[in-house]
């Protein structure tokens, strides 16, 4: 079942990128980036309301948590910057590369409160495979 | 070589984002988290606007749909809050991964390109090495609650 969410979210994810790359279009990053905001605020306040959810307990809160929201558009300022310079593959080879990276690392020390799951050294192979399918993928 | 560096950084910084909003759903809530992350998400990009003074560049005619983006963000950002603490961060980042990739692929065969030989080929080599990795991990002790 989990496996199936982590599945559902790569699927609407390509959708995202396709219907936000043309909204991109039209505008141009910056008030793209605006109009998904505003759209996806406007979203969840009414998943909110209807779903009489409270919000309290703001202030109790580490203020880094909500970082969130700000690294999510740096990625795509950040990105945006690299485009110009490395090309569309190579720059989302690379933010693949630092996903998979960041991901391994926080697994293995269990950071950020997550489970600590050592790396198991079998999976290097299947990595490496993964990693070559990656590569051919992304420069044809 | 600096913008080598700023793309894996990139990478790492949606990761972050995806474990930070999880460990505030944790605090005050999923829904609530996504909200939060949208309120900050707009006001950064409100800042970014008016630092990088790109005004208001809006080209008229923009179809309904191509509005739908932040509605699947929503959807994304809450279903990621859900599933980070409960499966191994790694095996999330790669499952996204490949369901993107293969959706994006279909996608663009269904809009009328072809699908190269190369993204077959990388394609096939991704899910043989996911599978290898998926059975070891079933064997794995370690990840018996995560997988």
């Amino acid at each position: 079942m989990n496996n199936l969410i982590a599945a559902i979210i790569g699927f609407i994810v390509a959708f995202m990128v396709l219907v936000n790359g043309i909204l991109t279009g039209y505008t141009d990053l910056y008030m793209s980036s605006i109009i998904i905001h505003i759209v996806g605020l406007v979203c969840i306040t009414i998943v909110i309301i209807v779903g009489k959810h409270k919000i309290k307990n703001l202030k109790a809160v580490p203020l880094f948590l909500y970082a969130g929201g700000i690294l999510g558009v740096s990625n795509v300022v950040l990105s945006n910057l690299c485009f110009t310079e490395l090309g569309v593959s190579l720059t989302l080879a690379l933010g693949q590369v630092g996903q998979f990276l960041a991901s391994a690392v926080i697994d293995h020390y269990g950071l950020l409160g997550l489970k600590k799951i050592p790396f198991n050294k079998k999976k290097i192979w299947g990595l490496l495979i993964v990693s070559i399918g990656i590569i051919i993928m992304m420069f044809e | 070589m600096l913008y080598i560096i700023l793309a894996i950084v990139s990478g790492l910084s949606i990761i972050l984002s995806r474990i930070l909003n999880a460990n505030l759903a944790i605090k005050i809530g999923m829904y609530q988290s996504t909200f939060m992350n949208y309120v900050w998400g707009l006001l950064t990009s409100i800042i970014l606007l008016l630092f990088m003074q790109s005004g208001f560049n809006v080209t008229k005619g923009i179809p309904f749909w191509a509005y739908l983006g932040g509605m699947m963000g929503v959807i994304v950002v809450t279903l990621s809050s859900y599933i980070t603490h409960r499966i191994s961060n790694f095996n999330l980042t790669l499952l996204i991964f490949v369901s993107q990739s293969v959706t994006a692929a279909i996608i663009d065969f269904l809009l009328g390109s072809t699908i190269s030989t190369s993204k077959i080929i990388g394609g096939v080599a991704i899910i043989i090495g996911l599978t290898v990795n998926i059975i070891i991990d079933h064997n794995d002790p370690a990840m018996e609650k995560t997988v």
